[in-house]
């Protein structure tokens, strides 16, 4: 599985099963709305609908930094938003993973070099995946997550599984 | 001798019955996030899901806000040593551990101490989500314990009658039922106190109407919402423990018949079967007040909430019991 390789739904959620599997936990989502213009929201939230159903994974949308796993960061990162992203991400507790959902996070999108903004995200908490697009499709989010949690296996079990999903 | 029979042996039957509690309300916890997905047409988690979770959350970093004070940390294992101890209490297919004369109250009172201890800890945590959910829970919790109060007490009075040698205790419910009493006022003065107890046990577990303090969407999970790691794990647990004791309160009260009779069992065998018998009605009552229910309604508003447990509830406790009592007074 190549990272430029374009990949079906399908193969992507069992892709995603098998993660699941291998690192015997629940993938718990914070979204971090940073001044986004809710294209990207409405992508994610297009990935947790009951259409997708993204709990047969585990996955659970929670209200709290506290609970989270996994922070889904939208946004320009405003100057408001600032400190309030920085707080959120101290607030979740390790092991966590930062992906920066939309072009805006990944690299400021139309609001490159403006004063009100502050994109990048990662000038300000570390970031592991970037999913580029304005907004991207669901199958680039579930990508996106497929490859975040490559990442945490590695963090905790020191290795990714083998290729391919599970039926 | 005197020491096998009145320390060691209760206090291995509570770890063992902690250790079955546990595994049984957890899977529960899978069962019901299965079937609500499956009602809502989708293909839902798998069963053992709260394990994964429960593993998850107690491998996680704990961290602690700098505006906690020290019950922060103490409420949640005082949460669960509660809800331990009432395991000792509970009816659950034979009669509890240290049933004794008058243990009805402790019950209540352990019962009403695990959400005590929640709001403490929520206070201690010093957000102002956790303040909201914590002043919610308080006002749900006086407002649904008198119906039940009056409730149980007026059926223990009148088993109480009936002849028995420890009044007031758990283990009456396995000597005389309700239904035994047979006269038709009492019938359907029982079947009024089972709605009470049912909507009890829906506000008691916080599902559909009741689902309030711990509201996820509005106030971010209320109570828990400076919580994390062991501390979640260890609130999660109790949540579920609190849900297979209040259904088994429940069950042991309307439906108490066991199945060990029948096989011709005594002794130890007897207990296990009727506690896995029992277990399997504590999952269909919460089938039907926990699952379908928060499949198909959504929560109310604090003050409706509140109004519908006294005007409707209370009341239809106060009826209930009337009818039960009265060919006794009369």
């Amino acid at each position: 599985m190549e990272a430029g390789e374009r990949m079906d739904r399908r193969e992507l959620e069992k892709r995603i099963a098998k993660l699941c599997r291998f690192i015997g936990r629940s993938p718990w989502v914070f979204h971090v709305n940073s001044g986004s213009c809710n294209g990207c929201d409405i992508e994610i939230i297009a990935a947790l609908t009951p259409r997708y159903d993204a709990e047969r994974f585990g996955v659970k949308l929670v209200g709290s930094p506290r609970h989270a796993d996994i922070l889904l960061v939208t946004g320009p990162v405003t100057n408001q938003s600032l400190e309030r992203v920085k707080l959120v991400y101290e607030q979740t507790p390790d092991p966590k993973i930062v992906i920066a959902v939309g072009a805006c996070p990944t690299g400021g999108s139309v609001f490159y070099e403006s004063p009100f903004t502050n994109a990048p995200l990662d000038k300000h908490i570390p970031v592991d995946v970037y999913v580029p697009g304005c907004p991207p499709r669901p199958e680039a989010i579930l990508y996106g997550v497929v490859l975040a949690l490559e990442k945490l296996a590695v963090m905790l079990k020191g290795r990714k599984p083998d290729e391919g999903g599970i039926e | 001798m005197n020491v096998m029979s009145e320390f060691v042996y209760p206090v291995a039957g509570l770890i063992g019955l902690y250790a079955f509690v546990s595994f049984a309300s957890l899977l529960w916890e899978g069962i019901d996030r299965k079937l609500v997905a499956r009602m809502q047409r989708r293909v839902g988690p798998p069963l053992i899901q709260p394990f994964y979770d429960f593993l998850k959350m107690a491998s996680k970093e704990t961290i602690i806000p700098n505006t906690a004070n020290f019950m922060f940390r103490a409420s949640p294992v005082l949460a669960l040593a509660t809800a331990i101890a009432l395991l000792a209490y509970t009816p659950m297919g034979f009669s509890p551990i240290l049933a004794k004369k008058g243990d009805v109250i402790v019950f209540i009172y352990l019962l009403a101490l695990i959400s005590f201890f929640k709001i403490v800890g929520a206070i201690s945590s010093g957000s102002p989500y956790a303040k909201i959910g914590a002043a919610r829970e308080a006002t749900l919790m006086v407002s649904r314990e008198p119906a039940m109060m009056l409730a149980l007490f007026t059926i223990m009075w009148r088993l109480g009658k009936l002849g028995i040698s420890k009044p007031f205790s758990m283990g009456v419910f396995y000597v005389h039922n309700i239904w035994q009493i047979g006269t038709p006022m009492s019938m359907v003065g029982a079947v009024i106190l089972l709605y009470v107890f049912i909507v009890w046990l829906a506000s008691e577990i916080e599902a559909g109407y009741f689902n309030i303090p711990d509201a996820e969407e509005e106030i971010a999970e209320g109570l828990l919402v400076e919580y994390s790691g062991r501390y979640l794990a260890l609130l999660k647990l109790t949540k579920s423990l609190k849900t297979y004791i209040s259904a088994s309160l429940v069950v042991a009260i309307f439906f108490p018949w066991g199945i060990a009779g029948y096989f011709g069992l005594a002794g130890l065998s007897a207990d296990v079967v009727n506690l896995l018998f029992h277990t399997l009605k504590v999952f269909i009552l919460l089938f039907a007040v926990m699952s379908v229910f928060r499949a198909s309604t959504g929560r109310l508003q604090i003050t409706k909430a509140v109004n519908f447990l006294w005007k409707n509830v209370f009341v239809a406790a106060l009826v209930g019991s009337l009818l039960i009592a009265m060919e006794v007074i009369a």
